[in-house]
């Protein structure tokens, strides 16, 4: 479980999060909804370990506990966090001109012994770049890409830090968990992109056997792929749990501040939000 | 899972890149030195040099021709041509690891004004070294380095402090930092200049040009340590540097322990640059044409960039130190003129390309 109890974070006097609580369980795709600016990307943040760093978070005060498979974050050192867990940033633009491979090789970092890449990381490499849709950007410059491509160029990364090595990929559900958190994945794609990458995502959950938290801005999006949404609004999670139950109404309003209404998208699928 | 290796055109193709230009480069860069410790204001044939060399003290003494080629050899031309290389290769490394921890290829010692915080603390010690009782001799030789890597340190950490913050880094803080403090520099350093003697005069008109003339091998040999470690630690950080072009904190979530990367690789940064120009003066353009040059043709991996910069810096160096040498012979052109004269125009064309990155 990747974990945080009573999590505060205020950013000089204005408190952003309050008391908050959330688990993330291997196996599962969470879904986080909520306004814009209400702390979405501070609880990635939080569960990413970046407040425990000194540097990442200046001027921001922290209080609570955040763990990952029952060690508390702060214990654990950078190498070893790197392996067990990932984060996809939202849209970021390299200065210099890397190729799409050598980026996506950067996520095998803390994999590699010595800095050099072996024949195994770069078959890695290929099969994330396949894994993520971006096998057609492969030989390209990332500074001529644009920013849909850029954004599964870095998904692609992001697999491949997290790819099962021989001992995970054959006994899934006794490997130790990992965790993947994604930040707005979906906020440059396109529509086919958007559904391919949180399928992907959700497939990597029950393969891998890792713990998924996606920022989704779409509320239809996360139902449709999500196990798990959790709702944000005022520094707190006002709701939480499978798509069908927290998508009603009363909720979703509370939530953006926006009236909507449900429409049936029949039995298999959780009610679709429209405004009202 | 894939068990036949990936290709990878780009990738192959940089490599192969890089392999060829490396090679080219240091047999460049070995024809240049030779021809650099060969000619100037008294010329010599291979030859001749290889004699004075290899010949024993008794075969000297007896020829008058052997006795002066190893005298100007060993005196004036070899400190010279070794500062030139150690020079060019500094700036280069410096260079290299400053353009890939600012994240921008316009990040030189010189426009960020490390190359100006050496420059006065070398000079506040030189001018008010003497007030404060500091004893003359071999042990100041030592000193000077030691000022100018403060110096340097101390501009380093305050142009970063200003320029990044939360983990993004604003180019046009840094370069108007840059500004500043080579403004500030200047101003100070003609406050020392209306308090120093005749002796230490010509010493700070010599840094605002920049020149190898004062090559000796005692001055190398405090120099050469200082160099030597801030190149080493920069070498160390070639991968870390590469992550950390996603970012800084992409690469922390990597796995990389990027504060003490960026404080490592500033600190020695500024011990090669502060080194160098405690005995050479402030000499530009080198730690920004030699990364950007080998970043054009093999693409911006740092484990390759950096050797390949030290190797073109050394060369350019080389190369510049032997046309102000000879150009105007018997007279010297200060070395720092001519990169200038070379740099400015190719930082023009290097902002000319880039405009449209750049706001345009």
């Amino acid at each position: 479980m990747l974990m945080t109890n009573n999590l505060c974070v205020a950013h000089g006097a204005t408190p952003i999060l309050r008391d908050l609580s959330l688990t993330i369980k291997p196996g599962t795709l969470t879904a986080l909804l909520g306004r814009n600016g209400v702390g979405k990307s501070t609880l990635l943040k939080a569960l990413a370990g970046d407040f425990q760093t000194n540097g990442s978070a200046r001027g921001a005060r922290y209080s609570g506990t955040t763990t990952l498979n029952g060690e508390p974050l702060n214990t654990i050192p950078p190498r070893r966090l790197a392996l067990l867990r990932a984060v996809l940033p939202q849209a970021s633009q390299p200065a210099f001109p890397f190729s799409v491979e050598e980026i996506v090789l950067l996520g095998r970092y803390p994999h590699l012994r010595g800095g050099v890449p072996s024949r195994h990381d770069r078959g890695i490499v290929a099969d994330a770049l396949t894994l993520a849709g971006a096998n057609g950007l492969a030989g390209r410059e990332i500074t001529t890409l644009s920013g849909g491509e850029l954004a599964r160029v870095q998904f692609a990364r992001v697999l491949a830090q997290l790819w099962p090595n021989a001992a995970n990929a054959n006994d899934s559900t006794h490997a130790t968990p990992r965790y993947l958190l994604l930040d707005e994945p979906t906020a440059a794609l396109d529509l086919a992109h958007q559904h391919r990458l949180l399928t992907t995502v959700r497939g990597l959950t029950r393969d891998w056997h890792i713990g998924a938290l996606a920022i989704v801005h779409d509320p239809n999006l996360a139902a449709r792929h999500a196990d798990t949404i959790a709702l944000l609004a005022d520094g707190a999670i006002i709701a939480q749990g499978a798509p069908r139950d927290v998508m009603r109404p009363d909720l979703i309003e509370q939530c953006y501040g926006f009236a909507v209404r449900m429409l049936d998208a029949g039995r298999d699928h959780a009610p679709v939000a429209v405004p009202a | 899972m894939n068990t036949q290796v990936a290709p990878m055109p780009l990738v192959d193709r940089r490599r192969r890149v890089a392999t060829l230009m490396l090679t080219g480069l240091a047999v460049a860069l070995f024809l240049a030195t030779l021809a650099a410790i060969c000619l100037g204001a008294y010329r010599m044939t291979p030859s001749l040099v290889w004699s004075a060399l290899s010949a024993s003290g008794d075969a000297i003494a007896s020829d008058p021709a052997l006795q002066q080629a190893h005298a100007v050899l060993l005196t004036i031309r070899l400190p010279r041509v070794l500062l030139a290389l150690l020079v060019g290769a500094g700036f280069g490394a410096a260079g290299s690891a400053l353009q890939a921890l600012f994240r921008n290829p316009l990040a030189d010692p010189g426009l960020i004004g490390i190359s100006s915080g050496a420059a006065l603390g070398a000079s506040t010690l030189i001018v008010l070294g003497p007030l404060l009782g500091a004893s003359i001799g071999m042990v100041s030789l030592y000193f000077l380095p030691i000022a100018a890597f403060a110096g340097a340190l101390v501009v380093s950490a305050l142009v970063y402090r200003l320029a990044a913050a939360r983990g993004r880094l604003a180019l046009p803080l840094l370069l108007l930092a840059g500004i500043a403090i080579n403004a500030l520099v200047g101003a100070a350093i003609g406050l020392l200049t209306y308090v120093a003697d005749d002796a230490q005069l010509r010493s700070l008109t010599f840094w605002s040009l920049g020149s190898l003339g004062g090559a000796q091998w005692p001055v190398l040999g405090a120099v050469l340590p200082f160099v030597l470690l801030g190149v080493m630690l920069i070498a160390r950080h070639s991968h870390a540097l590469n992550a950390l072009q996603l970012g800084e904190t992409e690469a922390q979530h990597l796995g990389v322990p990027t504060q003490a990367v960026k404080r490592t690789v500033l600190v020695a940064s500024a011990l090669s640059v502060g080194a160098l120009v405690s005995c050479t003066g402030v000499i530009g353009f080198i730690g920004l044409v030699a990364p950007h040059c080998v970043r054009l043709a093999c693409g911006p991996d740092q484990r390759v960039v950096m050797p390949g910069a030290m190797l073109l810096g050394a060369l350019l160096t080389v190369l510049a130190d032997l046309a102000a040498r000879t150009v105007a012979s018997p007279a010297e052109v200060p070395l720092g003129i001519l990169t200038a004269l070379l740099g400015a125009p190719f930082f023009l064309m290097l902002l000319w390309r880039s405009r449209s990155q750049l706001g345009l």
